[in-house]
C-alpha cells in the first residue's frame, strides 16, 4: 500500500474512532434542536461530513466532544425551519416564583421525592417547554457531560451566560417537573405551589 | 473571608454544584450555604433536578444512520481523491462527488429527457448490455429475497434512506420496504407484486447510479440503461436526486412501464 493510501485510511481509521462514541448523542441533541427524526439525521450527517474537513483543525483529540457538538449546533441553527418550530411554552416569571415557594420550605425531602419520581418522558417535556436557551445548556451538562467551558464554545456564549443558563434552567426544571406532580395529585409537597397559595 | 451576597451566592448554586468554581469562590459560597436555609433548599433541588435529567436515555443511532454516515464519508474521500475536487456543498444533505464527466451527463440529462424517446429497449441490445458490479448486486439482491420470505410489511417507510414508493403503475402493488446495501452504500428496497410475480426496485444515491459509464451513456441515448442475467432483466432511470433500478422477471419495457 503507497504511503498516500496508508496516510488516507490512516486519517479515516482516526476520524472513525473520534466520531463513534459521538452519534448517539449527537443525534439525540439534534433532535432536540429540530423536533424533526428527519431533520436529526441530516444535521448528524452534515457534522459529520463538515468535522471531517476540517480534521486537521482538530489539535487535541480531547475536545473532540465539544467539538461536535460546536459543529452540530452550527449546522441546525442555519435551518430556519428549526428555529421557527422552537417555542417557549411556559411563563418564565410565574415558574420563578414557584421555584421560590419551593425553597421557601424548610423541608424539601417530599420535593427532592418528587423529581425523583419524574419519569424521563415528563423530563423531556419539561425540558421542551422551558427556554430554548436554558434547556441547551442545562442538556450539554446534565445529558452530555460537557463542562461549562465547553458548553460556552459550543453555544458561543461567555462562561458566565452557560452558568446563569443552567442555574436558571434547573430552576425553571424543578418548577415545571413539581407543578406537574401537583396537578398529578402527589401529596402536600405539591400543594402550595398553585399561584396565590401559602408558601409550605 | 469576606461573606457573599445572598443573591450572588444563588446565582452560583448550579457552578458550585458542578464543581465548576474556583476554590477561594467556592469556599465562601459553602460558608453561606452552611448560614442560609433557602440556599440549602435551592441547592438541594438543583441537585434532584440533575439527578434525574442525568438519567434519561440516550436511544442508540439506528444502524440505517451508521451506514449513512459511512456512505457520506466514503464520497468525501472520493472526491478528494478526485481531480475535479470536492463540490460545493451548503445543504443538509450531502451529495457525493462523481467524476467531472457524470456531472456532465446528468446535467445533459435534462435536455435528453425533454426529446421524444427512442422505442423500448430492444430485447437483444438489452441482453447485450454490460452488468456493472451495482447492477450484479442488485440481480443477485433480488434472487436471494424472491428466494426467500420477503422482508415485513412497508411499516416505516420514513426510516428508509429515501423516501416515497419509486412506483407508481397501477399494476403494480407494494408489499414490503426495507433498507439494504448496494456496493456497500444504503438503498431502499421496495417489493411490488406485478401480475403474478415480484418485482424488486431498488432506490440508490445519485452518485451510485452515475458511477458506470455504461450506465450514464444509456441514460443519455435513451433516458434509461436497461441488461439481463438469465431469466431476469433490469431496468434503471433517474429521479430527482436518485437512482432506480428495477428488477423482475418480465420485458425491460413492461418493468419501465411501472415507473
Amino acid at each position: 500500500m503507497g504511503r498516500r493510501v496508508r496516510g488516507r485510511v490512516d486519517r479515516r481509521g482516526r476520524f472513525d474512532q473520534l466520531i463513534a462514541p459521538h452519534v448517539d448523542r449527537l443525534l439525540a441533541f439534534a433532535r432536540r434542536l429540530t423536533r424533526e427524526e428527519d431533520d436529526a439525521a441530516d444535521v448528524v450527517q452534515e457534522t459529520a461530513v463538515r468535522a471531517w474537513r476540517s480534521l486537521d483543525g482538530l489539535e487535541d483529540e480531547r475536545r473532540a466532544r465539544a467539538w461536535l457538538f460546536r459543529i452540530a449546533y452550527a449546522v441546525a441553527m442555519e435551518d430556519a425551519r428549526a428555529r421557527a418550530r422552537r417555542r417557549t411554552l411556559v411563563d418564565v416569571v410565574r415558574l420563578e416564583e414557584r421555584h421560590e415557594r419551593l425553597v421557601a420550605s424548610a423541608d424539601t425531602g417530599p420535593l427532592e421525592a418528587m423529581l425523583a419520581s419524574a419519569t424521563a418522558r415528563e423530563v423531556e417535556d419539561a425540558l421542551e417547554s422551558i427556554p430554548e436557551e436554558f434547556a441547551r445548556a442545562v442538556e450539554l451538562h446534565d445529558l452530555h457531560d460537557l463542562k461549562y467551558r465547553e458548553i460556552a464554545e459550543v453555544l458561543g456564549v461567555p462562561l458566565g451566560t452557560v452558568t446563569s443558563r443552567i442555574d436558571r434552567g434547573r430552576r425553571l426544571l424543578a418548577a415545571v417537573l413539581a407543578g406537574e406532580r401537583a396537578i398529578a395529585g402527589h401529596g402536600a409537597a405539591g400543594r402550595g405551589l398553585e399561584e396565590g397559595s401559602p408558601s409550605p | 473571608m469576606i461573606p457573599l451576597p445572598h443573591d450572588r451566592a444563588r446565582e452560583l448554586l448550579g457552578a458550585y454544584l458542578d464543581g465548576e468554581l474556583e476554590g477561594r469562590l467556592a469556599s465562601r459560597l459553602r460558608g453561606h450555604i452552611d448560614a442560609c436555609e433557602r440556599c440549602r433548599s435551592a441547592l438541594a433541588l438543583q441537585r434532584g433536578v440533575r439527578a434525574r435529567t442525568r438519567s434519561v436515555p440516550v436511544p442508540p443511532a439506528s444502524s440505517a444512520l451508521h451506514a449513512r454516515l459511512a456512505a457520506a464519508l466514503d464520497a468525501e474521500t472520493r472526491a478528494e481523491r478526485s481531480p475535479a475536487g470536492r463540490p460545493g456543498c451548503t445543504a443538509a444533505r450531502v451529495r457525493a462527488a462523481i467524476p467531472w464527466s457524470g456531472w456532465a451527463v446528468a446535467a445533459a440529462l435534462a435536455v435528453a429527457l425533454a426529446l421524444p424517446r427512442s422505442p423500448s429497449v430492444a430485447p437483444g441490445a438489452a441482453a447485450s448490455a454490460e452488468r456493472p458490479p451495482m447492477v450484479r448486486a442488485a440481480f443477485g439482491d433480488y434472487r436471494r429475497v424472491v428466494a426467500g420470505e420477503l422482508p415485513g410489511a412497508c411499516d416505516a417507510p420514513e426510516a428508509l434512506p429515501f423516501r416515497g414508493a419509486p412506483l407508481a403503475a397501477g399494476g403494480a402493488h407494494a408489499l414490503s420496504c426495507w433498507t439494504t446495501t448496494l456496493q456497500g452504500q444504503p438503498v431502499a428496497a421496495w417489493a411490488y407484486r406485478w401480475r403474478d410475480r415480484i418485482v424488486i426496485a431498488y432506490v440508490v444515491p445519485e452518485a451510485l447510479f452515475f458511477h458506470p459509464p455504461v450506465v450514464r451513456e444509456a441514460v443519455q441515448r435513451e433516458g434509461r440503461y436497461a441488461a439481463a442475467d438469465g431469466r431476469e432483466r433490469v431496468v434503471g432511470w433517474p429521479a430527482a436526486d436518485r437512482g432506480v433500478l428495477v428488477v423482475g422477471d418480465a420485458a425491460p419495457e413492461d418493468l419501465y412501464a411501472l415507473r
